[in-house]
């Protein structure tokens, strides 16, 4: 083993004690990025099921022929994504970071919340509206002597989910697209 | 040896008898020496009495009484033998007939039926003992034979088959013909062993013909215990009452010589609660007793069960011995006692004539003899000198033998010999010693006899002893001088003693008082059991000493004396009873008792020196082979050597260990002085610390064994001792002692009491390290050591000093930065190498340079050089510079190990997680949804 002086050893020591120390700092930079992260992602989350549910929606509507109302979810389509922010595409550095471009990111995911979800309610109450045009429609035929029957009773469990607060489960939508394509 | 004498055997008998009442009354007077000192304990007749009275007072005290007074007691104290018999028969013979009716019941007539017939006789009374017939008499004292028979038991058993025997008319008819002749002094005894075989056959009691003797005891005592409480008892208050009337109505007043109260049993109690009763008669009562009888027995012989009591009814306590048993006046009297009594025997003869002027008319004794024999006289183990043991043992033996006195006294078993207290070595014979120690008149400076009495009896003597008609003998001891304590009492007792061990070897009692004597003189020369030097002088010395038995030193008296052998571990002096150590022997006995000076008892001082160096030399030396046998060929001044080396090894040179000052035993201080290394030399290091604690008692027992004075050596002594030492042969003995063997050691260190095998220890422990010491790899691993230093060293040659006192504080805030504690002693560290220059270096570095350069030549196998090297190594390693250096590596580890503890090292690249993935998917498939519309 080579002999090395009083004061080099010194040295290294110190400079090791200061590696430490950097190390440390990192650890806890990354204790935030996760936590940033976390939120982040459950916002994104929480878009990504209002706009399948208001597109289900707009979808029902088309195939009981209500057109404007479909009209709704390209527009929506459309406004979501000239306002996307840089971040969306690629996160990492917004975490990281935790500047104005997290800022923006989690305020693009709140917004298209509302955005979504407000519209989504409104397509819920035409398609209720519909569906009781057709139910009374139905019992004029019958009253009639028409033998023909719809079968409503799926439209009705679509609305039903439709109309819940918009915080459907990806398990609620996949329900949802089953009930409506079936 | 001759004896001519010219007595009759009978004459002797009839003159030198036991009882006074035995001689008639001419021989009585003749013989009769008057007692001139009977003490008077008190006396309540008027008068100023004692304390010594002669027996003329006393018989006018006795006499002193009005006819008519009541009953008046005198008590006549004194040893069996002591003169209270000659007292009473002395008194008989001398009272005024006309004035006192004298009754003297001898000690020999102890028998009720005598003593009331001796009443009888004295009353003038000529009826017949009792009123009723005999035949009437007979059968109630066979009926209450069978009472007592039925209440008391005894051999007689079962009463069933005795009772019929008791009441037979064979049996009453001898008692009838033993009453009848109950008056004759003479009469035959009751029932003789014939009568009783006769009487049991006759009615069918199987007795075996060997039994018969106890059976006709038995038969008779109890006959006799009913003939006593049946008649005489009940009689006796009567006739003595009766007996007092008579008398007084004659003029005359009763007086009672009961020469012996000892030998009465029921009888002597019923006359004493006579006598006691002061109103119940007018007696006069001079009662013998003996003194142990009267407070053992007499006490409890009244009502009151207090001797109080009995003599608050005495007149007088009149006492003839005192209490070592020696008649009071007997030794001034001796000579005319002796004369009066051999007058009485002796004729004179031509045969001694011409020796005469030699005996002074005492032939076969001299005023000497008689007086020697007379303070010789013993009973059952005590001194007594009483007038009858006197008569019977000195003067009756020496008459009635058949040989010349001195060699029956010898012989006697009531004389204690007295010493010889001549020097045995001038040729004196057997007969010749007996004679000397009799008759042997002792002075100051020698023994010495009349020639004419050996010529007498033919003792020859050497021709050099022969000198102006005197036998002289020189004497063992001379007179002490006026101011020294007399010798014990008892002196003579004990030399006696040692002369009997000298002549026969056997058991000698009073041996301790050589032994005693022996050590005093073997102690004149310097203890013997202590090892050390006897030229050393200095207070602060110490030795080994052998402790075994007590402070005393152990000495064995050979020959049977009582002593126990010496064994094994236990080493005596030995004494023999060689004839030339006679006389230093019997010098050294009265040496010790008389507490004098040698040279006011030893004869040739220069001989009882020679005899005690002799004695000194062999125990001194059993006592030096008993050690190194013990300690495995080790001597006790190898072991001091030994140890002496061993802690000079440990400690190193330099300093000045015969110095008087207490050196510091604290581990700071080995550590300061100790070559070995805690880490490296751990076993030697340890052994050593536990050796360094005795290095003051080693020191001490090297002042003891190789100084004249503390800091003066005794080059004789230590050239020897260091010539004798081989250090590797006894490092290598020391290391292999067994210690479970020597925990019995008899030997300590004096002073301090300290066992050896305590010293053993450490010195055994630390030897077998020594010893156990793997010295070239010692050595290496040193060398290695060194060659690290030099190579550290080096590195700081160009140590930027002010840069590495910024980096040592730095070392400081750091450690309060992550929270290590700091340590005072971290300071001391800081501030060395802070002051540290670079010259202190480069010295440092040229010392461990020169120590690898010059060990290189020296490495070898050899513990002490090694052990040289280590304490020229200690200054070095022992320099501030590496216990700083060290304290700071230590200092900096302990700051790395707590940022360690301290800082967290778990950062992770946050885009290569699983969770950032997933974020990008769900990013990725909002996207889609957007796209898809």
């Amino acid at each position: 083993m080579i002999e090395r002086s009083l004061l080099e050893g010194l040295d290294a020591t110190m400079a090791r004690l200061t590696q430490l120390a950097e190390d440390h700092r990192r650890a806890q930079e990354y204790d935030l990025s996760c936590e940033r992260m976390a939120y982040v992602a459950a916002q994104l989350i929480t878009l990504q099921g209002e706009l399948s549910a208001l597109r289900r929606s707009a979808d029902l509507l088309a195939s009981l022929g209500a057109a404007d109302e479909a009209e709704v979810w390209r527009k929506t389509c459309v406004q979501l994504r000239t306002g996307s922010p840089r971040a969306l595409q690629s996160p990492g550095r917004a975490l990281v970071t935790g500047d104005v471009e997290l800022l923006r990111l989690v305020a693009y995911a709140a917004g298209g919340t509302l955005i979504a979800r407000e519209r989504r309610i409104l397509l819920a109450r035409e398609l209720a509206r519909r569906i009781d045009t057709l139910e009374a429609a139905q019992s004029c035929r019958h009253a009639a002597g028409d033998g023909r029957e719809i079968d409503l009773q799926p439209l009705r469990q679509a609305l039903e989910l439709l109309s819940t607060a918009g915080t459907l489960t990806l398990a609620q939508l996949m329900q949802l697209e089953t009930l409506v394509v079936g | 040896m001759r004896y001519p004498t010219c007595w009759d055997a009978d004459r002797v008998r009839s003159v030198l008898t036991t009882e006074s009442r035995q001689k008639e009354r001419e021989l009585f007077l003749q013989t009769h020496r008057p007692f001139q000192m009977i003490r008077v304990d008190f006396c309540k007749e008027p008068g100023s009495w004692g304390p010594f009275i002669p027996e003329e007072e006393l018989r006018a005290i006795v006499q002193s009484g009005p006819v008519d007074a009541h009953n008046r007691l005198f008590f006549v104290v004194g040893e069996a033998g002591s003169g209270k018999s000659e007292l009473c028969q002395w008194l008989e013979y001398m009272v005024d007939p006309d004035a006192r009716l004298a009754v003297h019941i001898p000690r020999s007539m102890t028998s009720a039926a005598h003593v009331v017939a001796l009443l009888r006789d004295r009353l003038g009374a000529d009826v017949a003992l009792s009123r009723a017939p005999i035949a009437t008499q007979a059968d109630h004292v066979a009926l209450s034979a069978v009472v007592l028979l039925y209440e008391r038991g005894g051999t007689l058993a079962p009463p069933d088959l005795w009772a019929p025997v008791l009441l037979s008319a064979g049996l009453r008819a001898e008692i009838a013909a033993h009453l009848a002749q109950a008056g004759d002094v003479a009469h035959e005894p009751l029932l003789p062993d014939s009568q009783v075989r006769e009487l049991c056959s006759l009615h069918g009691v199987a007795v075996a013909s060997d039994r018969v003797p106890a059976v006709a005891a038995a038969l008779r005592l109890l006959i006799g215990q009913a003939l006593e409480q049946t008649l005489w008892l009940g009689d006796m208050r009567r006739l003595l009452a009766q007996l007092s009337d008579v008398a007084v109505q004659q003029g005359r007043r009763p007086l009672l010589l009961l020469e012996d109260i000892t030998a009465f049993q029921i009888l002597g109690d019923l006359l004493l609660d006579y006598l006691l009763d002061l109103t119940s008669g007018h007696f006069d009562a001079v009662i013998g007793v003996t003194t142990g009888f009267e407070q053992t027995q007499l006490a409890g012989a009244t009502l009151v069960g207090d001797l109080t009591h009995i003599h608050h009814r005495l007149r007088a306590r009149f006492v003839l011995s005192d209490d070592q048993g020696r008649s009071f006046g007997l030794e001034e009297e001796l000579v005319n006692l002796a004369r009066a009594y051999l007058g009485a025997i002796t004729v004179s003869d031509a045969a001694w004539a011409h020796a005469d002027g030699a005996f002074d008319g005492l032939y076969p004794f001299t005023e000497i003899a008689l007086r020697r024999a007379f303070d010789s006289l013993h009973e059952e183990g005590n001194p007594r000198q009483t007038p009858r043991l006197l008569l019977e043992h000195v003067i009756g033996a020496a008459l009635l033998g058949s040989e010349p006195p001195p060699i029956t006294l010898d012989r006697s078993s009531y004389l204690v010999r007295p010493p010889a207290l001549f020097r045995s070595e001038d040729g004196v014979s057997e007969d010749l010693a007996s004679l000397l120690r009799w008759y042997g008149e002792i002075g100051e400076e020698d023994v010495t006899l009349d020639a004419r009495i050996a010529t007498l009896w033919g003792v020859t003597a050497p021709e050099h002893l022969f000198q102006d008609g005197r036998i002289r003998v020189p004497r063992a001891y001379i007179t002490l001088p006026p101011s020294s304590a007399p010798p014990d009492a008892d002196w003579q007792g004990e030399l006696r003693e040692l002369q009997r061990w000298m002549a026969l070897g056997g058991r000698y009692p009073s041996r301790e008082t050589l032994k005693r004597g022996v050590e005093r003189a073997i102690l004149w020369l310097g203890d013997p059991r202590s090892l050390g030097s006897q030229d050393a002088l200095s207070p602060a010395q110490a030795t080994i000493y052998y402790t075994r038995g007590d402070e005393r030193l152990p000495i064995f008296i050979e020959d049977g004396s009582g002593d126990q052998d010496p064994t094994g571990s236990y080493v005596k002096v030995r004494v023999g009873r060689a004839p030339e150590d006679r006389a230093i022997l019997e010098e050294l006995v009265y040496l010790e008792l008389s507490g004098a000076e040698p040279a006011h008892v030893c004869h040739n001082l220069a001989l009882t020196l020679e005899w005690a160096r002799r004695h000194w030399d062999s125990y001194h030396q059993e006592v030096r082979t008993l050690l190194r046998e013990q300690m495995g060929g080790l001597t006790a001044e190898q072991l001091i050597l030994s140890a002496w080396r061993l802690l000079h090894g440990l400690i190193g040179p330099g300093d000045d260990y015969l110095s008087s000052e207490t050196p510091s035993l604290d581990d700071d201080a080995y550590d300061r002085l100790t070559p070995w290394s805690p880490e490296r030399q751990a076993i030697c290091y340890t052994t050593g610390r536990a050796l360094w604690r005795w290095q003051d008692i080693v020191r001490r027992l090297f002042i003891g064994a190789f100084t004249l004075r503390e800091t003066l050596l005794d080059q004789e002594r230590y050239v020897a001792g260091t010539s004798d030492l081989d250090i590797r042969a006894d490092l290598e003995r020391l290391a292999r002692l067994r210690l479970d063997t020597l925990r019995s050691l008899p030997f300590k260190v004096r002073p301090g009491g300290h066992a050896i095998q305590a010293l053993l220890l450490p010195l055994q422990r630390y030897a077998r390290a020594l010893h156990g010491l793997d010295v070239p790899a010692a050595w290496r691993s040193d060398m290695q050591d060194l060659r690290r230093r030099e190579e550290h060293l080096q590195a700081q040659q160009h140590l930027d000093h002010p840069a590495l006192g910024r980096r040592l504080r730095e070392l400081h805030w750091r450690c309060g930065e992550v929270g290590v504690t700091w340590h005072e002693s971290w300071d001391v560290a800081l501030e060395t190498l802070t002051a540290i220059t670079p010259e202190d270096l480069h010295v440092l570095v040229m010392q461990v340079s020169e120590l690898r350069g010059g060990a290189g030549d020296r490495l070898s196998d050899d513990i002490w050089a090694y052990q040289e090297f280590r304490h020229a190594l200690r200054p070095v390693i022992a320099h501030p510079y590496w216990s700083a250096a060290a304290t700071v590596r230590r200092i900096q580890d302990e700051l790395l190990r707590a940022g360690q503890e301290r800082y967290r090292r778990d950062a992770r690249m946050l885009v290569s997680t699983a969770a950032y993935r997933e974020l990008l998917q769900v990013t990725r498939r909002l996207r889609q949804e957007l796209i898809d519309d």
